[in-house]
């Protein structure tokens, strides 16, 4: 089977000699579909930066990212945002939320940017999962950081996209919301076989992981299997 | 005005005309695309191309297409895996209880069959009886096995202390050790804490070092090292066995696994797989390393505890 | 087709985004308001002074029957007038001429007149009703003065009147009376049916095309009021006349197509010219604000772009929902900019009307193609102003947006006391260098108004009364006959009672007089033809030989400007020599040379209507077209006669058609008030142009610019200081935070709105020297380029008005800045650090 997420080398760096940061230096990665990893590493290891590049929201100094066998480069700036769309769900650490629209509204925003018509069962599902029910037509901009981030969860979730990518997805949740949080992830990610790429800090987050990625200083240091050997499903 | 209305009207006619000929040619388009796709679906072609990141309709239906193709894939895909496993696992139990059966039916027949004298007969009994003894060590292997899998025994992590457990350990191999003569050396920080469940997590490091003590020749040595990594705690069991060929380590898990040259060994083969399986249950895991003629290192990594992992 | 349908969504998120920037509508809204009431103000006065032109035409021609048909049977009357392409149709029976000597002035006619006709020539009975009975007749107020009648119905009196030659006197009572024309030269009086009968009942029917009594007369309007004079073609043709026919022909029907209809129909390029250049100015004006407005919040909204990329809204929908809002802000400010730009519009058009000869101005209704091209301009900018914002915010880099924090904050501490103040100087002053396209532009949007103001009022002020005066009258005084320019009129010559008038005058001065011959049964008859010059038969490339011939006394002579040879009064007196006469220019200095076809030396022989003579040339001279007769200035050649030449000549020509004279020193007022008498009495028939008359015209015309100037320049005032204010509370608006962030380290609140205000300050000084500097710039170019064109400017420079503007923007820009900083930076610093957030 072949590779849903494929990074070939990715290499970003800003600024100039002698002042030249690496923030990626030359990373490749092989993501299966259904397969879902966890990336560790400090602060300002480029955790953030590989992210974005493999959501298409950033372009790499040199190197390339593969998304359902798409070399992502080779769209123009209305396809990749169409694509990403379609295909990925986004989670970010500062959640990202529209502050013109209410907390509804931000969370049917990938769905109803594609015309598409709302699984009214499904997302409410999930907003009662993620108990949101109350908060549903409060502006997204009045919420506390853990609602907002619930809210960011929902909103990641409810257009059911090939590939969840989450930046510290639950920092501002308590451990047994995160632990509930995480789970909901995986049993939705099972069900619509998504894949599921996250940056945490939390290690009982990161064991949840089919696979363990640690990047240090734009590299990656190791990888390591957590549940099965084997890999894969 | 006549003139100008029939005039209109005719144009607007063409322009009927013109509408409907290009919507259905469009639809025509629309359902070709589709239909292609869906062919592509039924052979059951890896590579799709789908047209996913246009803003048009066909994009969408292309999209809940690849979408669907992928799960029902998918979902073949692990029924037939759970096929074959059921297979194996049949086939596996069968060849594990067939030897013991046949020893036991072979004593037994030759008991029947031939005057022996008693001391024979306690002889062929002993050995009957050890066959039965390995047949019921598997079955209770399997049993714990089944009831870990199934859920029935659940495993219940709590932050604890891993001094004691390595002590207790080490106290229940000490006498198969001191028969054989083994050395069993220990290092573990008193206040290193693991989240895990005491009881189990003592059955998988026994089990580690039950291996070691089997695989080492007499007069050898097993270590044990506890150490903090990343988010875990491991306990790494290093022997000075004959050491695993490198192409066979990701095999030693396996469930009924034995080294083809160890059969004189007691053993079902089952003990790392159940090490495997208990860690697993606790959200840890376990890896081997080994070079051959110099020994085996076999580790247990369980998660840390949460409040002292950055 | 196939299209995805996924635009609901956008139009909500639009509208969300619109709500969240309640200020910035506000003033996109009001630059819309502007936008559209510039346009539609503009095309009303366009609309209106057409309308206004042609209105006016048609009340100078007395009529508003776009056609008439004239002479003709009963039989053939009844034809026409059941040719559908009329929408009206009205009908004269022609009875005969009144003979009453105090009604000579006039041409009268007596005759009968349908009520059609009466409404289609402005004869609205102001009181009585129409002659019923036999002895009833119906006149208009001048006649009613003429006969020293009251202003009243039931007076009576004796109608004397000619029916085919034949003398009739009838006593008659006035059933009614409408108001006449000014100066007016024809009347009718208007008789009843019984009386038409009676009247003609010995007469013998009248032939096709003959004038005599009881033929008919037919005015009427057409349905449609384009190509009427193929219409009438056509009427005339089916009716069984030959349109093509000539006077005396057969076929021949006299039918005329109302000259105001004709001049109507197009427009004078200038016109054109100038309302293409408005509307151009007024797109750009709209565009520099609105682009502005939606540019900045964009670029203040760009991390909310970024969000909504990141999530998946392509770059078409992010342009869309940019330009939904300012079609939506459109919704309101386009419909109430029509309305107002309306009223504007007829406010100005009175203005506008009096530059344009001192036409009277009308109010204009709303026209829907007027609202509609103005609507459509309008939308038409906001769509261009919106473009480029829709742009930005589709090519935004989410990365970059999403770590988009507006400008760099200069986190530092503020010290107190001197060294402080020169920072927040500092600090003002970077955040105009900090984005330089938008100060730009905000610059120049301000600037701009300061340009127009002071090159409008640098035109005006270059106009040139002297100049003026000297092109439009020769002398202190310059009097005609009301009647003169009109070519039909028997009373294009001054009346003697005004000649024996002035002359006993004792203020009077030079008095000078001119003839001129002008034959009003055939103006298109040469008073002269030259048959032979120097032995030769007359040949030049310009004429035929036809000339104008007016006769100068010896004051006209000395007005007249020697352009080649010299001017020899007494050799000239002798009756054997001519002058060659062109107009001077509208300067009053120069004639154009190319003018002259004949020559000093030249010697001709022409035929003066009958009378051969042959003179000499002597000199060519050049005089104020003031004193030339109103339709002889142009393609024609003159020639100049001595008076008593001129009267042997022309025995018939006895009274002056100019009379120019100056007042002795002191006595202008006087003499202008004795004048002034005169005028005003009943049948005084003069027209007068003074010194002060001229210039009254000159301020008037001056004020019209000014004024009219004033408005556009306040109107981009205006919409310089929404952008200043625009700038200004998006400027607080984004750096909310910042502000808060130095309050909390120590910035006094005293310290921050002083940066505020320095920092309109800053954008007003700017924007002042901005405009100063382009100021002379247009002055140099534009302004001198338009000085070239009109004839009684003398160019110079002024700086002036911009530098008198630029205060009040210095002013304007402070109190913005203290308004902005009093409702922004209100509240604790905790509050505004969370509110920003």
């Amino acid at each position: 089977m072949s590779y849903i997420l494929q990074a070939k080398d990715l290499k970003k760096y800003y600024g100039k000699e002698p002042n030249l940061t690496k923030a990626l230096d030359g990373v490749s990665l092989n993501i299966r579909q259904g397969e879902f990893v966890s990336i560790i590493g400090t602060s300002g290891s480029g955790k953030s930066t590989l992210l974005n590049m493999l959501g298409g929201l950033d372009n790499p100094t040199s190197g390339s990212v593969v998304i359902r066998g798409k070399e992502i480069e080779r769209m123009n700036d209305e396809q990749l945002t169409v694509f990403r769309r379609r295909n990925i769900g986004f989670i970010f650490q500062d959640y990202n939320l529209v502050p013109v629209l209410n907390v509804y509204q931000n969370i049917i925003l990938p769905i109803e940017l594609d015309g598409n018509k709302v699984d009214r069962e499904y997302i409410d599902r999930i907003i009662h999962f993620l108990h949101l029910e109350e908060k549903l037509s409060n502006l997204s901009s009045n919420l506390s950081g853990g609602q907002q981030q619930r809210v960011a969860i929902a909103r990641a979730l409810a257009s059911k996209p090939a590939i969840i990518l989450a930046d510290e997805p639950t920092g501002n949740l308590d451990s047994k919301t995160s632990q509930d949080v995480l789970r909901l992830m995986k049993v939705t990610c099972k069900q619509f076989h998504q894949t599921l790429v996250m940056i945490t800090h939390n290690p009982e987050i990161a064991l949840m992981a089919d696979r363990m990625i640690r990047i240090e200083d734009g590299r990656i240091v190791r990888e390591s299997q957590t549940e099965t050997s084997g890999g894969g499903r | 005005m006549e003139k100008f209305l029939l005039a209109a009207a005719i144009l607007l006619l063409i322009a009927d005309i013109a509408a409907i000929f290009w919507m259905r040619r469009q639809l025509v388009t629309y359902t070709s695309q589709v239909i292609k796709s869906l062919e592509e679906m039924i052979s059951g072609k890896e590579e799709i191309v789908f047209d996913e990141e246009n803003e048009t309709l066909t994009a969408k239906i292309q999209l809940k297409l690849r979408q669907l193709y992928e799960i029902l894939r998918e979902r073949s895909r692990q029924s037939q895996e759970e096929k074959k496993e059921i297979q194996e696992i049949v086939s596996d139990i069968s060849h594990q209880i067939k030897t013991p059966m046949a020893n036991v039916r072979m004593y037994h027949q030759i008991m029947m069959n031939r005057e022996l004298s008693e001391e024979k007969q306690k002889e062929f009994l002993q050995a009957a009886d050890s066959q039965v003894e390995k047949l019921d060590s598997l079955m209770q292997s399997l049993i714990k096995l089944s009831r870990l899998e199934t859920g029935i025994i659940e495993v219940s992590p709590k932050t604890e202390r891993i001094y004691p457990l390595i002590q207790q350990a080490v106290c229940d191999i000490a006498l198969k050790a001191e028969s054989k003569g083994i050395r069993i050396a220990a290092d573990c920080g008193e206040d290193i804490r693991a989240v895990c469940d005491y009881k189990w997590t003592l059955e998988a490091v026994f089990n580690l070092l039950d291996n070691a003590v089997k695989y080492t020749p007499e007069g050898g040595r097993v270590r044990i090292d506890v150490s903090r990594t990343d988010f875990f705690v491991k306990i790494s069991v290093s022997d000075t066995g004959k050491g695993i060929p490198p192409d066979h380590l990701n095999q030693v898990f396996q469930r009924f696994y034995r080294e083809a040259d160890v059969h004189e060994t007691e053993g079902v083969g089952i003990g790392l797989f159940l090490t495997q399986k208990i860690v697993e249950n606790q959200k840890g895991f376990v890896d081997a390393s080994s070079r051959v003629g110099e020994g085996s290192v076999f580790s247990v990594h369980l998660p840390g505890e949460a409040e002292t992992v950055a | 087709m196939l299209r995805n349908n996924n635009k609901k969504f956008i139009k909500t998120l639009s509208q969300s985004c619109l709500k969240a920037s309640r200020s910035r509508n506000i003033i996109a809204v009001v630059a819309i308001i502007l936008t559209a009431m510039l346009f539609t103000s503009v095309a009303t006065i366009l609309q209106g002074s057409m309308y206004c032109i042609k209105e006016q035409a048609i009340r100078q021609s007395g009529t508003k029957a776009m056609v008439s048909l004239k002479y003709m049977p009963e039989k053939k009357a009844e034809q026409i007038k059941r040719d559908p392409a009329f929408e009206e149709i009205g009908t004269m029976r022609f009875v005969g001429t009144s003979t009453d000597p105090r009604l000579e002035r006039l041409a009268v006619n007596v005759a009968w007149l349908d009520e059609t006709l009466c409404d289609l020539n402005f004869m609205e009975l102001k009181e009585g009703q129409r002659p019923e009975k036999e002895n009833e007749v119906a006149v208009d107020t001048t006649v009613l003065d003429l006969l020293d009648l009251p202003h009243r119905a039931g007076a009576s009196f004796d109608l004397s009147y000619e029916v085919n030659g034949r003398q009739e006197t009838k006593k008659v009572t006035v059933s009614g009376f409408w108001e006449g024309e000014k100066d007016e030269t024809s009347s009718n009086i208007a008789v009843s049916e019984a009386f038409a009968d009676r009247a003609l009942s010995g007469e013998a029917k009248p032939e096709d095309g003959e004038t005599a009594a009881g033929c008919l007369i037919l005015m009427g309007t057409l349905k449609s009021d384009e190509n009427i004079s193929e219409q009438l073609d056509s009427i005339v043709k089916s009716a069984g006349y030959d349109p093509g026919a000539d006077v005396g022909e057969k076929g021949f029907l006299r039918a005329n197509v109302n000259p105001a209809y004709e001049q109507s129909a197009s427009l004078a390029p200038e016109m054109i010219a100038a309302v293409i250049g408005a509307a151009i100015l007024i797109l750009v004006a709209g565009y520099l604000i609105i682009y502005n407005i939606f540019q900045i919040s964009v670029l203040k909204d760009i991390r909310l772009y970024g969000q909504l990329k990141t999530i998946g809204t392509s770059p078409k929908q992010l342009a869309y929902i940019v330009k939904r809002q300012g079609l939506r802000l459109s919704v309101i400010g386009i419909p109430a900019g029509l309305i107002l730009g309306w009223l504007l519009g007829n406010a100005l058009l009175p203005l506008i009307m009096k530059s344009l000869d001192g036409r009277t101005a009308y109010f204009v209704a709303p026209n829907l193609w007027v609202m509609l091209a103005s609507g459509i301009f309008a939308l038409l900018t906001v769509w261009i102003s919106c473009k480029k914002p829709g742009r930005t915010a589709a090519r935004i880099s989410p990365i970059e947006a999403l770590r988009y924090n507006g400008q760099e904050n200069s986190k530092k501490a503020v010290k107190r006391g001197k060294e402080s103040k020169m920072r927040i100087v500092r600090m003002a002053s970077a955040n105009l260098t900090g984005n330089k396209g938008k100060t730009l532009l905000v610059v120049l949007s301000i600037a701009l108004s300061i340009v127009i103001f002071n090159s409008i009022l640098n035109l005006t002020d270059c106009f040139d009364k002297e100049t003026y005066a000297k092109g439009r009258v020769a002398a202190d005084f310059l009097v005609k006959s009301s009647d003169s320019g009109q070519t039909d009129s028997p009373n294009y010559m001054i009346p003697e009672n005004f000649s024996q008038f002035i002359k006993d005058q004792p203020q009077v001065k030079d008095l000078s007089s001119v003839y001129y011959h002008h034959d009003i049964n055939d103006i298109s008859a040469d008073p002269a033809v030259i048959k032979t010059r120097n032995g030769k038969p007359y040949e030049d490339e310009n004429d035929l030989g036809g000339k104008q011939v007016y006769g100068f006394d010896e004051n006209a002579l000395k007005r007249c400007k020697v352009s080649e040879g010299k001017l020899d009064m007494k050799k000239f007196a002798s009756g054997n020599y001519v002058l060659e006469v062109g107009p001077l220019d509208d300067t009053g200095q120069k004639v154009d040379a190319d003018t002259f076809s004949l020559h000093p030396g030249d010697r001709i022989t022409a035929d003066f209507h009958g009378k051969e003579k042959t003179y000499e040339v002597m000199a060519c001279v050049a005089v104020n077209y003031a004193l030339l007769y109103e339709s002889s200035i142009g393609d024609f050649g003159c020639l100049l006669l001595p008076k008593e030449q001129f009267q042997s000549l022309y025995p018939q020509e006895d009274r002056p058609i100019r009379h120019i004279f100056d007042a002795e020193k002191g006595g202008f007022a006087e003499l202008n008030k004795a004048i002034e008498k005169y005028q005003d009495q009943p049948g005084a028939n003069i027209r007068v142009q003074t010194r002060t008359s001229v210039d009254a015209a000159f301020e008037e015309t001056r004020q019209t610019y000014s004024i009219s100037g004033t408005v556009i320049a306040a109107i981009f005032g205006i919409i310089g200081l929404l952008n200043l204010l625009n700038v200004i509370l998006t400027g607080a608006i984004a750096r909310q935070r910042e502000f808060a962030v130095m309050q909390s380290v120590g910035m006094t609140r005293k310290q921050l709105r002083r940066l505020f205000v320095l920092e309109g300050l800053f954008y007003a000084v700017a924007a002042a020297l901005a405009g100063i500097v382009l100021s002379a710039a247009a002055s140099v170019t534009i302004v001198k380029g338009l000085t070239a064109g009109w004839w009684f400017t003398l160019y110079h420079m002024t700086l002036l008005p911009a530098c008198a503007l630029a205060p009040v923007y210095l002013l304007a820009a402070a109190v913005i800045s203290a308004l902005v900083d009093r409702m922004w930076n209100k509240g604790s610093v905790v509050e505004r650090l969370r509110r920003s957030k």
